[in-house]
């Protein structure tokens, strides 16, 4: 494999996850309002702040309005955060390195592409945005699905894969430290939060089957970080990371050091999660703990950056 | 409801010849097209046109166009036409071996130029239209060419007269492209037009690209197994780079970038993460110029330095060979019925459309005494100076041209305005005739010539124009060879 | 003459590099004129030497230097055996006749490559102004080229550093000062315009032994012409010096302009900062 190719493969990854994280997120959070009620305004800042870029909206917007918002965060493309970025970026990268996957896989992704490019805003509030996001979630899905289906498990696919699995735990970390940053006394629909994050990760089930009671912000804190079990905890994502480093091992033998120093950290974060004892995380140590791991993430993403892509190196004649 | 209603063939149909109307008959071998298409109003055939462009798009299949900036509006499908142009099994057989014939000659050719050179010696082919030719790489001289063959790929276009006779109105040798929009209409007219496409006897495709595939495999210049083909991209910003992840991902072979590519003591390598992997054959689809920065122009990022030197070495093929473009040149052009004659001792079985070497007085005489009804075309001799329409010319212009071709008769040809066929299109549910031609793609090795049944019809999409070029706004049918 | 001449290549980088991939024409020709005896190419780091002859028939040597090196050093040592000029021009064809044989369409097809414009050696519409303004003809091919050479001599100043290795021959007309590069290929664009065959020659050219010459601007790597002139053949003429070339003139390659036989090129990755350092020595040797 090309470094320039392990590159594509690599944000392909990580843009692809990163759309559904923000598909689930907004399903969740546009669906969530105050028992008590709030200002509408307030509302549209609170999922604005979700995944954008609040100075970057107040710029361009005098106001927090539902229609702005939903463009925003869903269809703006000079918002590097937005959905249709994510999955323009997905696409792009796929584009450059096609003859990698299945034409299948770049027929989905495209056409995906194509049908969040030419909707618009008023078709969004027209269909619901449920039905939109169900729709995005879907359509990622239907990537996701296929390339489990036909990809071959190459080198490729565990590239791939590691760049999904790095973006999924990065994104449970900051979704904690979104609601985390909640101010106790404004903790007034603390519960309601606390649901809402476990449900837009898909989790709500899971917890109640496990038979967990403590729906706090602790309970659900100490679930996503650790719970081995849920593909969606930052324990899980660790270990399926290093699990695909690992399996690219095999023909690498320049590159060995580097890869093999990139799995060790990897392997590390993983087993300090797998250390981690309920008692250790609280409303108190939560804020460091989730510090801890977005370093950690931080770090394995250099690493991989080290061993595979391209330095960049120029051609002088 | 017959389509004639609509629209007035018999005045088109003296001028030129109609794939599907013999004056106001319908040609037996489009008989069922002619009634399914009729059958349909306008609103069906706009329903299936869309249905189809929107699969165009969404599978990719686009060009792009230069001009950076906007993420939008850059990249645009080719238009593609739901009414498949057929060609009867006889024709094809004509067509066939005309093309196999025209492409063994043009290597012999190859073959003789960058070795003996007897043509030229013979006198049949002046030295200098060849020597002085920008596409005659003095860097091939005497290098051996795997199987003897310089051109792999190659597309032939074929033109109709007002009577349906074929003509040749250009070889395109160098790297020529198409072959995905081929493959790719086919799949479309399968997918969403079945029941017109099962209701004939089409030749399929699909065994081309491993034809292909093998030809390329056969080229490697050691005897291997299993011979490492790259296909060598410009990158994903050239406008061809759809045909190129296409064809790398059909006959699974890689697809490389020259920066991806580094040569160590006169061979090849891909630069993997694992480690360096020797390529064999290399099948690019960069021009010359860019190939070799050390051979060739030194400030190309495109291509690999050295890699002229591994191949002279024999430590890799170059498909198609560096200066190939020397036999596809307006003025060799001409030459290339001689060239059957005196490579293969056979009689040329496609025509070439009729030709005027300026340099050859007479010819020039005749051609100067009627510029108005000529196209004058500049060859690849150094230093030309574009172009005349003649009908579409001012009498000033053409006193300017007649004194351009008199200083260099070398540097131009003349041919008669060309005719071409015309056929019907669906043209947002109604039905209009354009002019299309036939590009015919074939594939060589040192064993044999094989040739895709069917080809790339290109339409021009411009009422009355002759411009079928896909970069010009032209468009594509599916083409198809009836096998009974 | 027996001359002895070492040519030291020399490329130091900022930071090391690597592929490097290199071509070299360093090997004196073997020819009526002169023949090479002795002939040895060093090259640091330690490479793998690979040689062949180029359609025009220069020895070309090939290498690459793949791992990281901060220095690349090309020593190229030959001895050469020249003769002297030969009276040879008297046996050029009078004007008339030999106007006639390079322009007969025989001898045009024949020597093809040597007659067409080229990037440096352009046809621009100053050079055909020049070539226009020489005159001469009448006294025949080889009398024009003669005329050729002095006018450019005459014309232009030698100037090192005034111009650089992608100068075109409309340049030297434009800036009015070259070097020996620039007016060979004026020369080669004025033959071609009046139809006679022209190339480019690179080699050494041997002036330790002169007096009042400045040896800071005397450098010993040196460019001239070949012209055909009906009746003698090739013939060298160097319109720097206003000179026939005779024994002091060492010819390593010739081809249609500058780029076909670039005595030394090569591309690598790695950083832009480097610099080059040439030196080339030529000595009569002691016993002939």
């Amino acid at each position: 494999m090309l470094d320039r190719i392990a590159e594509c493969l690599f944000w392909i990854g990580r843009y692809t996850e990163r759309a559904e994280n923000h598909a689930r997120l907004l399903d969740v959070y546009y669906h969530l309002r105050e028992e008590d009620g709030e200002e509408a305004e307030a509302t549209w800042k609170r999922i604005a702040e979700a995944i954008g870029d609040c100075a970057l909206y107040e710029e361009r917007y005098d106001a927090y309005r539902e229609n702005d918002v939903l463009f925003f965060l869903t269809l703006d493309w000079t918002q590097p955060n937005s959905i249709l970025s994510c999955v323009t970026q997905a696409r792009n990268n796929l584009k450059k390195i096609r003859e990698q996957l299945p034409a299948e896989l770049w027929n989905l992704l495209n056409g995906f592409y194509l049908w969040l490019k030419n909707m618009r805003v008023e078709e969004i509030v027209q269909m619901s945005p449920h039905g939109f996001f169900q729709g995005l979630k879907e359509r990622l899905a239907a990537f996701q699905g296929t390339a489990v289906s036909i990809a071959l498990r190459d080198e490729s696919w565990h590239m791939l894969e590691s760049g999904r699995y790095l973006e999924r735990s990065e994104n449970v970390v900051r979704l904690l430290q979104s609601v985390g940053r909640i101010a106790p006394e404004q903790r007034k629909g603390a519960f309601a939060y606390t649901v809402a994050l476990l449900k837009s990760v898909g989790g709500y089930e899971a917890f109640r089957r496990l038979g967990q009671d403590d729906l706090t912000l602790e309970g659900v804190s100490r679930f996503l970080v650790l719970q081995e079990a849920f593909p969606r905890s930052a324990h899980f994502s660790l270990a399926a990371f290093e699990r695909h480093l690992k399996d690219m091992r095999r023909e690498s033998d320049k590159s060995g050091s580097a890869l093999e120093r990139t799995i060790r950290l990897a392997g590390k974060a993983r087993s300090e999660l797998g250390w981690l004892d309920r008692d250790d995380i609280t409303l108190d140590t939560l804020n460091s703990v989730l510090q801890q791991l977005l370093a950690t993430n931080r770090q394995l993403g250099e690493a991989v950056a080290g061993t595979f892509f391209s330095p960049g190196r120029e051609v002088t004649a | 409801m017959g389509i004639t209603n609509k629209t007035p063939v018999p005045s088109l149909s003296s001028l030129y010849y109609n794939e599907m109307y013999d004056g106001s008959q319908v040609r037996p071998h489009y008989g069922k097209v002619h009634e399914s298409i009729s059958r349909m109003t306008p609103q069906e055939r706009v329903a299936r046109q869309t249905k189809m462009n929107g699969r165009l798009l969404e599978e990719g299949i686009t060009f792009t166009l230069s001009g950076a900036g906007q993420p939008e509006a850059l990249e645009r499908t080719i238009p593609f036409d739901l009414i498949p142009r057929i060609i009867p099994m006889e024709e094809w057989e004509t067509i066939e071996q005309g093309t196999k014939q025209r492409v063994r000659a043009l290597n012999a050719f190859l073959a003789d130029i960058y070795h003996e050179q007897c043509i030229l010696k013979d006198g049949l082919v002046p030295r200098r239209m060849v020597m002085g030719n920008r596409y005659f790489r003095t860097e091939m001289m005497r290098l051996a060419a795997p199987g003897g063959t310089y051109v792999t790929a190659s597309g032939i276009d074929l033109i109709r007269d007002e009577k349906g006779a074929y003509y040749v109105l250009e070889d395109n040798l160098r790297s020529p492209s198409g072959f995905s929009y081929v493959f790719k209409s086919r799949s479309i007219l399968t997918h969403d037009f079945p029941e017109l496409m099962f209701s004939h006897p089409v030749r399929g495709i699909d065994r081309f690209l491993q034809e292909f595939r093998s030809s390329l495999r056969n080229l490697s210049p050691v005897d291997k197994a299993e011979p490492v083909v790259a296909l060598l991209t410009p990158g994903s910003y050239n406008s061809a780079y759809f045909e190129h992840v296409f064809l790398a991902q059909q006959m699974g072979i890689e697809l490389v970038e020259g920066r991806d590519l580094v040569c160590k003591d006169h061979k090849i390598y891909i630069r993997s993460l694992s480690g360096l992997k020797q390529v064999d054959v290399l099948y690019r689809r960069i021009d010359d110029d860019y190939l070799d920065p050390l051979a060739f122009r030194p400030d190309s990022v495109l291509g690999v330095a050295g890699l002229m030197n591994a191949y002279r070495y024999g430590n890799i093929t170059i498909a198609n060979a560096p200066g190939t473009g020397v036999a596809d040149d307006k003025a060799i052009y001409t030459f290339v019925p001689e060239m059957i004659r005196y490579y293969l001792n056979e009689r040329p079985i496609l025509s070439n459309v009729p030709t005027y070497l300026m340099s050859r007085p007479d010819e020039r005489e005749h051609v100067l005494g009627r510029l108005e009804e000529m196209v004058v075309k500049e060859t690849s001799l150094s230093g030309g100076y574009g172009m005349l329409v003649g009908p579409a010319s001012t009498e000033r212009e053409r006193e300017l041209f007649a004194a351009k071709i008199r200083e260099n008769p070398d540097n131009y040809i003349a041919q008669p305005t060309i005719k071409l066929s015309t056929s019907p299109i669906n043209l947002d549910g109604r039905i209009a005739h354009r002019h299309i031609d036939l590009r015919v793609f074939a594939v060589a090795d040192g064993a044999s010539v094989r040739v895709l049944p069917g080809g790339l019809t290109r339409v021009a999409m411009q009422e009355g124009s002759l411009v079928v070029n896909s970069s010009q706004g032209g468009g594509v049918k599916d083409t198809w060879v009836l096998s009974r | 003459m027996r001359l002895e001449i070492c040519h030291v290549t020399k490329y130091r980088y900022d930071s090391p590099v690597t592929d490097s991939v290199n071509e070299i024409r360093l090997t004196p020709r073997t020819d009526e004129r002169q023949a090479c005896y002795q002939h040895r190419l060093v090259v640091e780091p330690n490479v793998q030497l690979q040689s062949y002859e180029d359609f025009f028939g220069n020895r070309v040597h090939s290498f690459t230097a793949n791992a990281p090196h901060s220095e690349l050093v090309i020593t190229a040592h030959s001895t050469v055996v020249t003769r002297d000029r030969d009276v040879l021009w008297k046996a050029a064809w009078g004007p008339e006749e030999s106007w006639h044989r390079v322009r007969s369409l025989e001898f045009v097809d024949a020597n093809a490559e040597y007659l067409l414009p080229t990037e440096y050696a352009s046809f621009h519409s100053s050079v055909e102004a020049y070539a226009a303004r020489i005159g001469g003809e009448e006294e025949g091919v080889f009398g024009f080229v003669r005329r050729a050479a002095n006018a450019i001599f005459g014309d232009f100043q030698y100037k090192p550093l005034s111009t650089g290795v992608h100068t075109k021959a409309e340049e030297l007309i434009e800036i009015g000062s070259g070097v020996c590069q620039d007016f060979a290929h004026l020369l080669i664009a004025v033959c071609r315009l009046k139809g006679v065959p022209a190339r480019y020659v690179s080699g050494y050219h041997f002036v330790g032994d002169l007096q009042g010459r400045d040896a800071d601007f005397e450098q010993a790597s040196h460019a001239w012409v070949e012209a055909y002139v009906p009746g003698v053949g090739w013939q060298g003429i160097d319109p720097t010096n206003d000179n026939l070339v005779d024994w002091r003139y060492v010819k390593l390659g010739h081809g249609r302009d500058y780029p076909d036989i670039v005595p030394v090129k090569g591309i690598y990755r790695g950083t832009s900062g480097q610099s080059l350092h040439v030196t080339v020595d030529v000595q009569l040797a002691e016993t002939g």
